[in-house]
């Protein structure tokens, strides 16, 4: 017989869930590649890592909404199999997603009751009500969830996910939004739970900070797998951050370093005091023959920036500077006028045409300087072969369907379609994203190429890998603000990762 | 000016009815003989079978689809009941019939659309050829005549002073709103079309309201082929041509927003009455009966054109108003957390 105090010890020690060895991978790319660890019953669980870690993944795949593709998940010492979001509800796990899953036009009362099928709505109602009080949420029941803020809508997941009675409920970045004031009372209410009613939390966050405010024990991702886990005193940040510098796999090839500059820069682009939505006062200076790099965490305001920059989003203040001269732009028609040319992230929705061959892709940025009638066609033809051996595109010839091209030749042909524009910059959103290994030395050689040809090169890269190889400057921003510059040599991953999640390597850090 | 923007975004079916009463009066006063209760019934008779495919259309676009092959589906639904009327004398065979064609009709538009993938209009767009080919293939492009009396009188018998087809759209109505108002079942399909991909992370089944959806449409499809051929007494080859544009444009004008997830059926119900007002008077204007077709897509595209604008105003002043309190709290410093 064992003594009765060790059992309790024991059960309390049980973990809540468990993950091992799950494994996902997302055309043929391994996204988790083995990761287990386990979560322990009322604590704060906290799940960190860099871009590209497989966080995002991974909790999805423990709310149900994607399958693992092979591994085991326990929940209190249960092998379970979570089909559908429905299925985790059951067994005591709810995801509350970063950005919320509202519907906006319905009360946030029906917000949060809907989902339930419980047939006592009263008894519903009346729980609903009682957690809008213990959590102090500032709003009413009967108004419209797309209505109120941010900070609120996220009160709203919360409650969603509390009225179920969950055993752990997953909090995605939910501070991303949220003000310093509004974090707090989020972190209040998250003791709260925990003490009152035991439940646990899974706490991902880009907010290296938050880690010793609220989290109990910390889990910390790279590159598909675990690379620490314990309690949180087990960590200092400093050692968090050491974890999360990526390994450098790649060893570049001649060429695509940074060269050593000698004399006067020439500006091209210049950026004043830019603000809009998703960042503020933003100013850069984009030299010929320089490659400039925007980096930081998901979310940090780089698109919006970029997207700003070439006119579909509207600027609240700040100038462009072209060639010495203020510019404005309008509309991205204008920007393309100019000589700007944006290569958007997802290729797929933005950048080409993918039932189109490589011709009518190629051209399709400079259709009025083409459609001169007769031999048009001929000029096109001639446009796309030049494009094709310019930049090496693979393909059996210019008639081929986008479609056909493998994804780094994709790349290429949205490249060479801003290309035939004769562009003065241009801005790379995400040039390397899914692509393999090779072809990305290859566009590399491309950025570096069409740069030492006089063209200011902007690349947006979340690759602090990419980033280290290809820059010669690097702005690094964070939360829609430029929090530092970085030159050669102190852009290497380890730097970028202090200044993307908000430090400065080398600092004193308590 | 914030006033007039909560009216109509909350009180949408208030301003539509106030339109309806102003075209009665405006017609009313170009054509005195317009302005008569007996106006009034004659548009509510002819509206009932408008106002059924008008709601089941509605209950679809609610969640974030589609359905234009309701004309065709009622033309099918209004012929083989017509047959079977003639063959068996039986009100209750005719029901059985137009009912069950609907119901078989919404089925297949539902299932292929939520468990197959197809895109709604892609989907609908087929049904309503096949729809519309069958029903010229059992007719050989025949009318259906003959209808028997007692069921063209028995349709319009009066109950209570007004023509059954009135009393029959009404209960529907009350009965949808009901149920789309106040019972968790009717608000799932308002969740779907909202979010759908939130609507499937609170576990509701979406695949199932979006069958239902379709399943209620063709129901409501049924009825109506049941109304018609009391109402004309003999089926056409031509039935319901045209009569998805007419319901869609009546759903959108009465406020069922082509995005999903909002609008109500009462809305939906004005719209089919305001549509069906318009067509009447044409009448009383002296103009063709031909431009009837015209008129409702124009008053679709008008309707649809106004909103997005007005929708574009509203977004413009709620970013306008967000980027103010950003600006406000952007003097917070940037990089919080370090500790010395």
């Amino acid at each position: 017989m064992q003594p009765i105090g060790e059992v309790i010890c024991v059960r309390e020690s049980q973990p809540i869930v468990e993950l091992l060895d799950v494994r996902k991978a997302f055309g043929g790319v391994p996204v988790l590649s083995g990761v287990s660890f386990s979560i322990s019953k009322g604590s704060v669980h906290g799940l960190i890592g860099g871009n590209g870690a497989g966080k995002s993944t991974l909790m999805k795949i423990m709310s149900g909404v994607y399958q693992p593709d092979g591994g085991i998940i326990r929940v209190e010492g249960r092998e379970v199999t979570l089909r559908s979001p429905l299925a985790a509800h059951q067994r005591g796990i709810y995801l509350v997603p970063q950005d919320p899953t509202l519907f906006p036009d319905m009360t946030i009362e029906e917000n949060v009751l809907l989902g339930l099928r419980e047939a006592n709505r009263r008894e519903l109602r009346q729980k609903f009500l009682e957690l809008i009080k213990a959590l102090r949420c500032e709003f009413e029941p009967h108004e419209l969830a797309g209505e109120v803020s941010l900070a609120k809508q996220q009160q709203i997941e919360l409650i969603r996910g509390l009225i179920r009675e969950p055993k752990v409920i997953i909090l995605d970045e939910p501070t991303s939004a949220l003000t310093a004031k509004e974090a707090q009372a989020l972190f209040a209410n998250i003791r709260k739970l925990k003490a009152e009613k035991n439940i646990s939390f899974v706490y991902i966050t880009h907010r290296l900070g938050e880690l010793f405010e609220i989290v109990d024990e910390l889990t910390v991702l790279k590159d598909a797998k675990v690379v620490a886990n314990g309690p949180i005193s087990d960590f200092t940040l400093q050692r968090v951050l050491e974890l999360m510098v990526p390994d450098v796999k790649l060893t570049s090839q001649n060429g695509v370093q940074q060269q050593q500059r000698s004399g006067q820069l020439k500006p091209i682009f210049e950026v004043r005091d830019l603000s809009g939505h998703g960042f503020s006062d933003v100013n850069f200076t984009v030299s010929a023959g320089e490659v400039l790099t925007i980096t930081g965490v998901v979310g940090a305001g780089r698109t919006e920036l970029a997207e700003t920059i070439f006119g579909v989003r509207k600027p609240s203040k700040g100038q462009l500077i072209l060639d010495g001269r203020e510019i404005q732009i309008k509309n991205p028609r204008a920007a393309i006028n100019y000589g700007l040319a944006y290569v958007p992230e997802n290729r797929h929705l933005h950048g080409g045409f993918l039932d189109s061959n490589l011709v009518a892709n190629v051209c399709s940025s400079v259709m009025e300087r083409l459609s001169a009638f007769l031999n048009a066609s001929r000029k096109q033809k001639d446009l796309c072969r030049k494009t094709m051996s310019d930049l090496q595109i693979k393909a059996k010839s210019e008639d081929q369907l986008l479609r056909q091209l493998s994804g780094g030749n994709q790349q290429k042909v949205v490249l060479g379609k801003w290309l035939a524009t004769e562009p003065k910059v241009i801005f790379l959103d995400e040039p390397t994203r899914g692509i393999d290994a090779n072809t990305r030395e290859e566009i590399y050689l491309n950025i570096r190429r069409l740069s030492n040809a006089g063209i200011g090169m902007v690349v947006i890269s979340s690759d602090f890998e990419e980033v280290s190889i290809l820059s010669d400057r690097v702005l690094v921003m964070r939360k829609g603000r430029v929090v530092s510059e970085l030159t050669p040599p102190n852009i290497n991953p380890k730097a970028l990762t202090y200044a993307a999640f908000g430090y400065a390597e080398g600092e004193a850090i308590a | 000016m914030k006033n007039w923007i909560t009216v109509i975004t909350k009180r949408y079916e208030m301003v539509i009815l106030a339109l309806l009463v102003v075209y009665f009066l405006i017609i009313s006063a170009i054509n005195p003989s317009f302005f008569s209760g007996n106006t009034v019934v004659r548009i509510a008779y002819n509206a009932a079978q408008l106002i059924l495919v008008t709601l089941g259309v509605s209950i679809v676009i609610i969640t974030r689809n589609i359905d234009v092959s309701v004309g065709s589906l009622v033309g099918l639904a209004a012929t083989l009941g017509g047959a079977a009327v003639n063959a068996t004398m039986s009100t209750p065979m005719l029901l059985l019939v137009t009912l069950g064609t609907g119901l078989i009709g919404g089925l297949v538009n539902g299932i292929g659309i939520a468990y197959f993938g197809v895109s709604s209009i892609i989907m609908t767009l087929g049904t309503m050829a096949i729809f519309r080919g069958l029903l010229i293939m059992y007719t050989g492009g025949r009318w259906i005549q003959t209808i028997p009396a007692f069921y063209i009188q028995g349709s319009r018998a009066p109950f209570l002073g007004l023509p059954l087809p009135i009393w029959i759209s009404l209960a529907v109505l009350v009965i949808l709103y009901f149920v789309f108002s106040r019972v968790r079942f009717g608000r799932l399909f308002y969740a779907v079309g909202n979010n759908a991909e939130g609507a499937n992370l609170q576990g509701m089944p979406v695949k199932k309201i979006l069958v239902m959806a379709y399943v209620i449409c063709g129901l409501l499809a049924g009825g109506a082929a049941a109304i018609y051929i009391g109402q004309l007494g003999a089926v056409p080859n031509t039935v319901g041509i045209g009569l998805e544009t007419q319901a869609i444009a009546a759903a959108v004008i009465g406020g069922v927003s082509l995005a999903g997830g909002k609008g109500t059926v009462i809305g939906a119900f004005i719209g089919a009455l305001l549509m069906q007002t318009v067509n009447y008077s044409l009448v009383f204007l002296k103009v063709p009966g031909y431009w009837n077709d015209a008129i409702s897509g124009f008053m679709l595209l008008a309707i649809i054109v106004f909103s997005a604008l007005f929708s574009k105003y509203v977004q413009r002043q709620k970013e306008s108003a967000v980027d103010a309190e950003v600006a406000v709290s952007a003097g917070a410093p940037v990089r919080e957390g370090v500790q010395k």
